[in-house]
């Protein structure tokens, strides 16, 4: 697929006349594919809360997620010619794991630039201690931990550590789809899984 | 006991654990919330324009990476071209290997070691680290980075003295090697001898031992040398 043609018909034709009823993803990918944009976002529409989901697994911020969500659709649109449909959910499970990909990079770039704000303070930093120390019966202790606090002590994991914790923990899936999503075989995945663990709980002991 | 307490901190660690990898989990009424608001065709819009600018810079690569190809094309097809790229290239790399390669010329005074520096003067257990105390010039004080030996000079008819090498304190090119400058006598720990990779016996470690630095006119110390 020439993506340079389709570039230029992408900024230049207006959105068109949607249909009563909506074709099957593979068809609207045919149709993106011979330059059709109403399709692609048809496609953007039909599947953009499931990326926006699994975007928020990995980030809470609207900002960040959104930038997820334009990211992901910008590189399937570019690898549209790599698609091979076929079956029912082929195209969700693509995006999926475009998305992943997508994700990933983001968190590589976020340990790259990590910043000021990921230091924790003191309310944080006694929290923390009481509640690795103490024995259920403080106040403190017994308070949650934010979604802010908990995000800084993530970001300090690798890249790798925090996916599989997100994919396996936060998203709630198997370790056979997780290795789908990620291309990783199942064993490295469950070796990948114990190491992020043993690092989350090395970061959280600095605390004790 | 030990073994209790050990597992019971390992069991809050991974409880802690737990609770922030639920800490970060989004309600689904907060996703909801964001997916259906108002602004997914601002979010629409603005994947159109990543696309475009993706494009574009894509196509400005492709055009560079067309013109090498066009270039490769024509060295392999014009042995004439590509033998003169090759002649070129070599002669850049000899050239570049004779500027790297070539030796920092080195002063007769370093080579011996005895005249590079005049010594100074007053006796070695009358001086403390005073930089008043200057003895003569230096000419020329050029001290390279990989003079790093330690070997004992002669004696000396003016004293009996023995000294190492002058060893750099920095490391300057001999571009910039200075002109003159002053030797300064000074007393350091020999404890000191450790940093210049000079062999020292450790029980000794906190006596003192003269020292010559060398002194540019920057106010910088360029080297020292230990005398015994």
């Amino acid at each position: 697929m020439d993506q340079c043609t389709n570039i230029s018909g992408f900024a230049a034709v207006p959105v068109l006349e949607r249909v009563a009823q909506e074709p099957a993803d593979d068809a609207l990918v045919a149709a993106v594919r011979d330059g059709d944009e109403a399709a692609f976002e048809l496609l953007f529409e039909r599947h953009r809360r499931s990326v926006m989901r699994l975007a928020y697994r990995f980030f809470y911020r609207r900002d960040q997620v959104e930038d997820i969500v334009q990211e992901s659709f910008a590189s399937a649109y570019f690898a549209l010619g790599s698609y091979r449909g076929g079956q029912e959910k082929s195209f969700i499970a693509w995006l999926t794991r475009i998305t992943v990909r997508t994700c990933y990079d983001a968190l590589r770039r976020a340990k790259r630039t990590e910043s000021s704000l990921s230091e924790l303070d003191e309310n944080d930093t006694a929290l923390l201690s009481e509640k690795l120390r103490g024995n259920g019966s403080s106040e403190i202790e017994n308070a949650a931990i934010s979604r802010d606090l908990a995000s800084k002590l993530l970001d300090r994991l690798d890249p790798e550590d925090r996916l599989v914790l997100t994919l396996l923990n936060v998203a709630d899936l198997t370790v056979a789809e997780t290795a789908e999503l990620t291309g990783w075989s199942v064993s490295k995945v469950k070796m990948r899984t114990h190491r992020a663990r043993r690092a989350l709980q090395k970061v959280l002991h600095r605390f004790v | 006991m030990l073994g209790k307490t050990k597992l019971t901190r390992d069991e809050r660690l991974d409880e802690v654990c737990e609770e922030l990898l639920l800490a970060v989990k989004v309600s689904e009424d907060e996703m909801a919330a964001t997916a259906n608001s108002a602004d997914s065709n601002d979010l629409y819009e603005g994947l159109r324009l990543k696309i475009a600018d993706l494009g574009a810079r894509s196509a400005r690569r492709t055009s560079a990476y067309e013109r090498l190809r066009g270039f490769y094309t024509t060295m392999v097809e014009s042995p004439r071209a590509l033998a003169l790229a090759t002649a070129a290239a070599i002669l850049f790399l000899l050239a570049a290997s004779v500027v790297v390669l070539l030796p920092a010329p080195s002063s007769p005074e370093q080579s011996t070691g005895t005249q590079a520096i005049a010594p100074a003067s007053p006796p070695p257990n009358a001086i403390r680290a005073e930089s008043g105390e200057s003895t003569e010039s230096i000419k020329p004080a050029s001290v390279s980075a990989h003079r790093i030996s330690h070997r004992r000079r002669g004696l000396d008819s003016r004293s009996a003295e023995v000294a190492t090498d002058f060893l750099p304190l920095t490391f300057v090119d001999d571009s910039r090697a200075q002109q003159s400058g002053h030797v300064v006598r000074v007393q350091v720990l020999r404890s000191a001898l450790i940093a210049f990779g000079v062999p020292m016996n450790m029980e000794r470690a906190g006596e003192l031992i003269t020292a010559d630095v060398v002194v540019g006119e920057d106010g910088l110390a360029r080297a020292i040398r230990f005398v015994q």
